[in-house]
């Protein structure tokens, strides 16, 4: 085979892929909008009418928030698909049994309930007079509230958790000190990675309970973004400072 | 005469005097066994040394010596003698020194079987190149050199088709994608009119609308369950003071 047509050859396998890669990523747009279209014509009359009226509040609002939302609602849908990844196995045999539009009301009844449970968990972590401001404010209010006191938290809280997870981790002092520079989200991706490491050790000490050695290998491909969404039912040790180490003082932690 | 014939001969020239004595370069080869008329010219130099070399050394003839001294006996009376006796003895002193000529005969040697080998050399036929070899053989490379019309053709219609190929598919995906002007709804994207776009987009939209008391803090228990487990545990922590 000459040159030239080992070149004509390698030029339209690459033309073929990109034609294939753009077709089928159309082909899974379209499959969405089908999917989407399918799940609305499942909604009650009611749901729609609901759905409608928050769509008119949406499309108020200005692009910017938008966009936040959008955002915070992919967000939202990981943690809901995580949860449902982690579903027992009566309830798997439960949604298989059921029709499509009984399936997707009893998968939402489920991942309120979950993600209601976390949420009185949290609430229980907060400071009593921060709830009740809470509490208090109108919607809109109350999520900048919110919003503020979580990056508020990360600033204040990041580097003390690294630095009691530092040593035990095997992290040099020179790294920590260098931590300190750093943006706050940078950092918290940092903490992430140290605590899913101290986490698994503790599993595999045998410090985690209800957790075999065989469900830590299967948490073991997921991003750490997916591993914690599995982690939101259970009870996990306590972050300590420097210098008090867990199973100094205490026993292990109470069973979830 | 061409150039190159007359540097050959100045250095030759050079070289006969004394004036040169370093050993023959690259061009005085080549230009010897290019050029015949300096080959020549070198070979008859080299005969005429070997000639001169070979000739007997020149003597005075044997009663020479007494007839000039009979001569001088008659004239000693006169005053020039003295400078006459002066001038023989000059002549004793200029005496060519014993085995000369053996010496430059011997050295000589070497040339001369150098000129033998020249001779033979050049009684050697010289290979003749066959008339049009040159222009047999670039014909012949004709073909490598410049293919042939048809493989142009061949090759020309290759990359024309690989660039017609890659156009079209650049072209589908352009149109099918949307990657010229990303439309703002999805219903765009499948050409719907626009009052069908706001029906998809709301449709794009259905996981905010799902998800709306949560996004909008309507219930405080869905809100907080936003946070994960690991700023969960930054609030458990007790606070001694800040990070930063």
């Amino acid at each position: 085979m000459t040159t030239d047509r080992r070149r004509f050859l390698r030029v339209w396998m690459v033309a073929l892929g990109l034609l294939l890669t753009t077709q089928g990523l159309f082909a899974l747009r379209q499959l969405d909008l089908e999917g989407l279209r399918a799940k609305w014509s499942r909604k009650s009359a009611a749901e729609r009418e609901l759905l409608r009226e928050r769509f008119e509040q949406l499309r108020s609002m200005e692009p910017g928030l938008r966009a936040q939302l959008s955002e915070r609602a992919r967000g939202i849908r990981k943690a809901q698909e995580e949860i449902l990844a982690e579903a027992p196995d009566g309830l798997r045999q439960e949604l298989n049994s059921l029709g499509v539009d009984e399936r997707e009301r009893r998968e939402r009844r489920y991942l309120r309930e979950r993600t209601r449970e976390w949420g009185q968990r949290v609430r229980m972590a907060l400071p009593d007079r921060f709830v009740q401001a809470l509490r208090e404010a109108p919607p809109r209010e109350r999520l900048e509230m919110f919003d503020r006191f979580r990056q508020e938290q990360r600033r204040r809280k990041s580097l003390k958790a690294i630095m009691a997870l530092a040593e035990e981790m095997e992290m040099g002092p020179a790294e920590v000190r260098r931590l300190r520079e750093v943006p706050v989200e940078e950092r918290m991706g940092v903490l992430r990675r140290l605590r899913r490491r101290h986490l698994e050790r503790e599993a595999r000490g045998g410090r985690l309970p209800g957790m075999t050695p065989a469900e830590w290998s299967r948490l073991e491909s997921l991003s750490d973004e997916a591993f914690f969404g599995r982690m939101r039912g259970r009870k996990l040790p306590p972050l300590k400072p420097k210098g008090h180490r867990h199973g100094e003082d205490e026993g292990p932690p109470p069973p979830e | 005469m061409i150039e190159r014939c007359k540097a050959f001969r100045a250095e030759l020239s050079e070289r006969l005097s004394g004036k040169s004595h370093e050993a023959p370069d690259l061009f005085w080869h080549k230009h010897l066994l290019a050029c015949t008329s300096c080959r020549s010219l070198l070979e008859a130099e080299h005969a005429l040394e070997a000639l001169l070399a070979s000739l007997p050394e020149p003597m005075l003839p044997p009663d020479l010596a007494h007839r000039v001294l009979a001569r001088l006996e008659r004239d000693r009376s006169q005053p020039v003698n003295q400078s006459l006796d002066a001038l023989l003895e000059l002549d004793a002193v200029h005496a060519s020194p014993v085995g000369l000529q053996a010496r430059v005969l011997q050295g000589l040697q070497g040339e001369r079987e150098q000129v033998r080998l020249d001779r033979l050399l050049d009684a050697v036929p010289q290979p003749e190149v066959p008339t049009g070899l040159a222009e047999r053989i670039l014909e012949g490379l004709e073909g490598e050199r410049s293919p042939h019309w048809r493989e142009r053709l061949g090759r020309r219609s290759l990359q024309l088709l690989a660039a017609a190929g890659l156009l079209f598919i650049v072209a589908v995906a352009w149109s099918s994608f949307g990657l010229e002007n990303r439309p703002r709804f999805v219903g765009e994207e499948l050409g719907l009119a626009p009052e069908f776009a706001v029906e998809e987009e709301l449709l794009a939209s259905l996981d905010v609308l799902e998800n709306w008391d949560i996004l909008v803090g309507e219930d405080l228990d869905l809100l907080l369950a936003e946070i994960d487990p690991v700023e969960e545990s930054l609030l458990e922590m007790t606070e001694e003071g800040d990070d930063d």
